[in-house]
């Protein structure tokens, strides 16, 4: 018999209350509830695990990892794909949406077999694809070896006074450099020099030692770690822990940058890619343009030319801006992307590819999209579906759900109050479900305002003149202080480059310290031509972005907001711990206390073959992380692991009466929304949103009754429910009330809705955009016919 | 030592190359004391046949070098290269300012190299395309400060033949020709030159209208040539009475980098030890060699001089093994 449904039988992994579940095939479903609930556990780690571990096992790619089982039965599987949006976030930095998609090279077949050659570097001998292509050594640039960039020195900013000492350079300017001194000494050493020499004093040879180093010293002179304002960042790396000269240094005192090479004019191609033209543009042009234009582009290139190859082109960038990513460019680092367009970056792929009877499963694909784009991406998952495809979406748009086929709502709360199914059904059905805690919304989106009306204009505003960065066209944006300003318009329309890359630099600038953010400083940032009036009206700013919280694998919230290190002293002054004499070091994974065989990971990373990876659990420490020590000590019945596995909800009631200090910070953590994760949770785990909302907790924590401060959030509701929304949505109200402004970029029509004034940047993406288009509160943005969003406020 | 009986060394040799499967080997020539002990020819070779010498040509350049200083064309190693080749006076690269002649002699030019000792290097290709080698080579990004760190590659050896060119005021195949093959007798063809004057024995087809294999076949020799030169090399700097360079300049030519920097090396440091100005050194030989297993060896202390030509191919292996059979063949 024919299996009409996937049918999954008693899951119970993560949270899950044994459900049984049942998925139409060949329809779309969409899992709601509210986050932490585990929604995606069902589709992500149960379905799609199982399809990928019975995939891999017929086809004899591996064997079978047996693992502790999740579910009773599954049945009505077949070969299934999941777009994560945390597992891809993690890429090779080189890797640029051309060479994902594989259109770079289909340009450079384009180029080496259609390509015009200038006359005077054509010698007569055919091209070759490689010379197209910056990161193969026939292709790239002999200067900047394919970089595009090269090191300058500011050697008049270090040098120039001669009367300095070599001491003033080695130990003044540089004092932070400390991995020289060897180097440092060995320099002396060799000439016979001390820190008191004067630089004319020196031999040319000395001074040329002294500059780029000899051979006769280890030492490889001033120049090769004069540092760029970048390289100081990367060096200190915890900006917050800079001081205020520190800082001043950074800004303004860069002794090198990294400019554009003079031989490739940036494109990090050789000559003969440098000079091969199609249409007029080279290679690296045509990667620079945006999808949309570069769409246009060769679609008249293939229509002048009946070429085949172009038109093949024209078919993938059609499915690229088919899916909302015609504001990319190919060039454009994957790194770059936001989680939602590397999903749908993914997407497009697999339309290009054209299959059926795949069960497809995403994450919340229409995360970063404007209404108008969702649409979009609505039609294209429906045709994935009329193909004989099954697609699972783990989603809360409302447009989305209203669209699915099939709704299963898993709740009713997060964590350890959350895993039962609530709902399972069509979408009217789940209108009239009262149980759930996102059906309510959709059935009567008034629910979601929070504030009676909008907030009148303080008068006070940042004035933001002449900003053209990017694809902005000269604007002048007005931005209102002491309320909380939405930036809306569709992706690409200019939002970040107005915000991230104009707003932020120059506040940057004019703030100095007192403007705080996790963005690594670039000299290409600061370069925009804008004029910013109005700093006199706020005291500090703080930027809030979605890159992820610390760097390495081990970090967790806890360690983040600084909870950890007060957990691990209540632990040490644990009277067992006094007896052993453990140290707070013994309560950490990075340090003494972290299991020796997996690293404190708790997990070892198999790779099996095909470019699949397998996490089993480590076996020296059963997962934990923690030496078997470790782990004897308990605080209050709960050792460091069980305390790190706590959701922040239970945290909160455990610390209750042992440290004030951690549940304030907890307790802040619950206001925004994030009360369902575990104190332990893993940063690759933590989507973008999340980490957003974590770090303005951590911020929320430092201050109190404090005025006048600007937050400047990048869609903080990313990932999260319509009921947690509005929780973070009171919390920013708050802040407001409290005499701070909010400026949030954002296409959520429910959080734009409860802005006090809104900024529209439109019409079209990429050249298309640049424009303010419309401005006002929401209520006049309804009637404003130029605006594209006001139609979706409510 | 064994006393040869007829045709002893000459079965042997034949019957370890047949055991080895060493098909590509062509030629192989042994010398004890100016004496030819054996010569062995394969695959047709006879005693005028000749060979590709690859990078044994770097050798022969090495021994240009030293002509020119002999003759006063050039007054020292430690001269800047930019008194030759002025792209190279620190305005393209700060680290220019210090390359100096005997940087290129020993592979020490820090000039950025990418992939492999041979000829296949991908970089090659672009600069010989380029129409002016010297002028893309003075871009390449400098990644290390010359002196400082030894990496084989193509680059030393081209400009070197250029600081040969610019210096002498001639073609430095012409310089060859006249000071080194007429006198020593031996026979060549004319090197490949570019169309901005640069000598270089292996184009490749990156010239148009220009077949790679004949010209590199230009710069063939024969094995008794090749020993030649391992001759001139082990009487410093004298063949047969005919003076070609002083006895202090060929010593220098085989003094091993580290030696002739004077530096403190930081990468490669055994390279220096096991390279001098375009010859490969052992503890107790020297040698040039070239790709596909070109070679000569050159055992003062023993008074040998070893030929092995072989067709240079991409399965072209290094035969390392033989000359220590011949030696063992003859109790030495």
């Amino acid at each position: 018999m024919k299996n009409t449904h996937i049918r999954i039988k008693n899951a119970h992994i993560h949270n899950l209350k044994n459900i049984d579940v049942s998925i139409p095939k060949e329809k779309l479903t969409v899992i709601t509830g509210v986050s932490g609930s585990g929604k995606s556990s069902p589709a992500f780690d149960t379905l799609y695990e199982e399809g990928k571990r019975r995939y891999l096992m017929f086809s004899d790619t591996q064997f079978g990892m047996e693992s502790v089982p999740s579910f009773d039965t599954i049945t009505g599987l077949s070969p299934t794909v999941a777009v994560e949006q945390r597992t891809i976030r993690q890429s090779n930095p080189r890797s640029t949406v051309g060479t994902r998609t594989k259109l770079s090279a289909i340009l450079a077949m384009l180029f080496t077999n259609y390509g015009v050659r200038n006359p005077k570097c054509d010698d007569g001998i055919p091209l070759s694809m490689e010379m197209f292509q910056r990161n193969s050594a026939k292709g790239m640039c002999a200067k900047c070896i394919g970089k595009g960039s090269t090191r300058i020195v500011y050697e008049d900013k270090i040098y120039g006074d001669a009367g300095q000492k070599t001491g003033d350079i080695l130990e003044g300017k540089f004092q932070k450099i400390n991995t020289w001194r060897n180097k440092i000494n060995d320099y002396l050493k060799a000439f016979n020099l001390s820190f008191n020499t004067k630089l004319k004093n020196l031999s040319e040879e000395q001074f040329f030692a002294l500059k780029y180093g000899s051979p006769k010293t280890k030492f490889q002179g001033v120049n090769s770690f004069a540092p760029t304002a970048k390289s100081t960042l990367d060096y200190v790396q915890d900006i917050e822990k800079m001081s205020g000269r520190q800082k001043l240094f950074t800004f303004t005192q860069a002794y090198a940058e990294e400019a554009t090479c003079p031989k490739c004019q940036g494109t990090g191609l050789g000559i003969q890619g440098l000079h091969t033209t199609i249409s007029g543009k080279n290679i690296t042009e045509l990667e620079n343009m945006y999808i949309s234009d570069l769409l246009d582009f060769m679609e008249k290139y293939a229509l002048e030319n009946n070429n085949a190859l172009a038109r093949e082109i024209c078919t993938k960038l059609q499915c690229m801006a088919d899916t909302g990513l015609y504001h990319l460019s190919l060039s454009r680092p994957l790194p770059t992307l936001s989680g939602g367009e590397i999903q749908r970056l993914f997407l497009a792929s697999y339309v290009i590819a054209d299959m059926d009877s795949i069960i497809f499963v995403f994450d919340e694909p229409t995360i970063g999209l404007h209404e108008l784009e969702k649409e979009k991406l609505i039609s294209i998952i429906k045709n994935l579906v009329e193909r004989g495809n099954t697609v699972i979406a783990v989603e809360h748009d409302a447009n989305f759900i209203n669209n699915a086929d099939y709704i299963i709502d898993i709740g009713p709360d997060a964590g350890i109050k959350g895993g039962w199914k609530i709902f399972e059904g069509e979408y009217k059905k789940f209108l009239e479900c009262n149980n759930s805690k996102t059906a309510p919304f959709l059935a009567d989106k008034s629910n979601f305002i929070t504030r009676g009306k909008t907030r009148q204009l303080t008068g006070k505003e940042l004035v933001l003149k002449g900003a053209d960065t990017h694809n902005l066209k000269n604007i002048t944006a007005h931005i209102p202080l002491g309320i909380i300003t939405g930036i809306a318009g569709v992706s690409g329309s200019g939002k970040s480059s107005l915000v991230s890359d104009t707003l932020v630099p120059i506040l940057k600038e004019a703030l100095k310290e007192r403007c705080i953010s996790d963005e690594v400083y670039t000299a290409e940032n600061i370069s925009c031509n804008a004029e910013l009036s109005g700093t006199e009206n706020i005291k500090k700013c703080i930027i809030i972005d979605q890159k992820p919280i610390g760097r390495s694998v081990t970090s967790c919230p806890a360690t983040y907001t600084g909870i950890y290190d007060r957990i691990r002293k209540l632990f040490a002054a644990t009277q067992i711990s006094k007896d052993y004499g453990y140290s707070i070091g013994m309560f950490s994974v990075n340090s003494e206390g972290g299991c020796r065989v997996c690293h404190g990971q708790g997990t070892i990373n198999w790779h099996a073959g095909m470019g699949n990876h397998i996490e089993i659990i480590c076996e020296a420490c059963g997962g934990a992380g923690f030496l078997p020590e470790t782990m004897e000590v308990e605080l209050d019945g709960k050792n460091i692991k069980e305390i790190l596995d706590m959701t922040i909800d239970e945290a909160y009631i455990f610390f209750q009466d042992k440290d004030k200090t951690i549940c304030n910070i907890l307790n802040i953590l619950q206001r925004v929304g994030m009360g369902y994760i575990t104190l332990g949770q893993k940063t690759p785990t933590i989507s973008g949103g999340e980490s957003q909302r974590i770090k303005l907790a951590k911020e929320l924590g430092k201050g109190k009754n404090t005025r006048d401060i600007l937050y400047i959030l990048d869609e903080p509701t990313t990932g999260l429910s319509f009921y947690d929304s509005g929780r973070l949505m009171d919390l920013l109200q708050e802040l407001v009330d409290t005499g701070n402004s909010v400026i949030v970029t954002e296409h959520d029509p429910y959080i734009l809705s409860n802005c006090d004034y809104i900024i529209e940047l439109g019409k079209g993406g990429g050249s298309d955009g640049g424009n303010i288009i419309a401005t006002g509160t929401p209520e006049e943005l309804k009637n404003n016919v130029n605006s594209i969003i006001g139609g979706y406020l409510f | 030592m064994k006393t040869d009986t007829g045709n002893g060394i000459n079965d042997a040799i034949d019957n370890y190359i047949y055991q080895k499967h060493y098909r590509l080997v062509n030629s192989v020539l042994f010398y004890k004391d100016g004496e030819l002990l054996a010569e062995r020819y394969y695959n047709k070779f006879t005693k005028e046949s000749r060979n590709n010498i690859k990078s044994v040509w770097k050798s022969i350049i090495s021994i240009c070098a030293g002509i020119c200083l002999s003759k006063g064309f050039i007054k020292s190693f430690d001269e800047p290269v930019s008194n030759y080749i002025p792209l190279f006076d620190g305005s393209r690269h700060p680290y220019h300012q210090m390359l100096k002649i005997k940087h290129l002699l020993t592979m020490t030019s820090g000039i950025y190299w990418n992939g492999g000792i041979h000829y296949h290097c991908p970089m090659l290709v672009q600069c010989l395309r380029s129409g002016n080698i010297t002028e893309y080579i003075s871009d390449i990004y400098m990644k290390d400060l010359p002196g400082s760190s030894l990496v084989y590659k193509e680059w030393d050896i081209m400009l070197a033949s250029e600081v040969i060119h610019k210096a002498s005021g001639m073609n430095t195949y012409d310089l060859c020709d006249k000071y080194l093959y007429q006198p020593l007798g031996i026979q060549s063809g004319r090197w490949f030159t570019s169309q901005d004057g640069i000598c270089y024995t292996i184009p490749g087809n990156n010239f148009p209208s220009t077949d790679g294999d004949a010209e590199e076949a230009k710069s063939d020799l024969c094995a008794r040539d090749m020993a030649k030169a391992g001759f001139l090399m082990l009487n410093q700097g004298t063949y047969n009475g005919i003076k070609i360079l002083p006895e202090e300049t060929a010593r220098l030519l085989i003094t091993p980098a580290s030696t002739i920097l004077g530096s403190k090396p930081s990468k490669n440091t055994k390279w220096l030890e096991d390279y001098g100005m375009f010859w490969w050194l052992g503890s107790d030989c020297y040698s040039a060699k070239g790709f596909g297993g070109q070679k000569i060896t050159i055992i003062p202390d023993k008074n040998i001089v070893c030929v092995i030509q072989a067709k240079a191919t991409a399965s072209g292996k290094i035969y390392d093994d033989l000359l220590p059979f011949i030696m063992e063949y003859y109790g030495i």
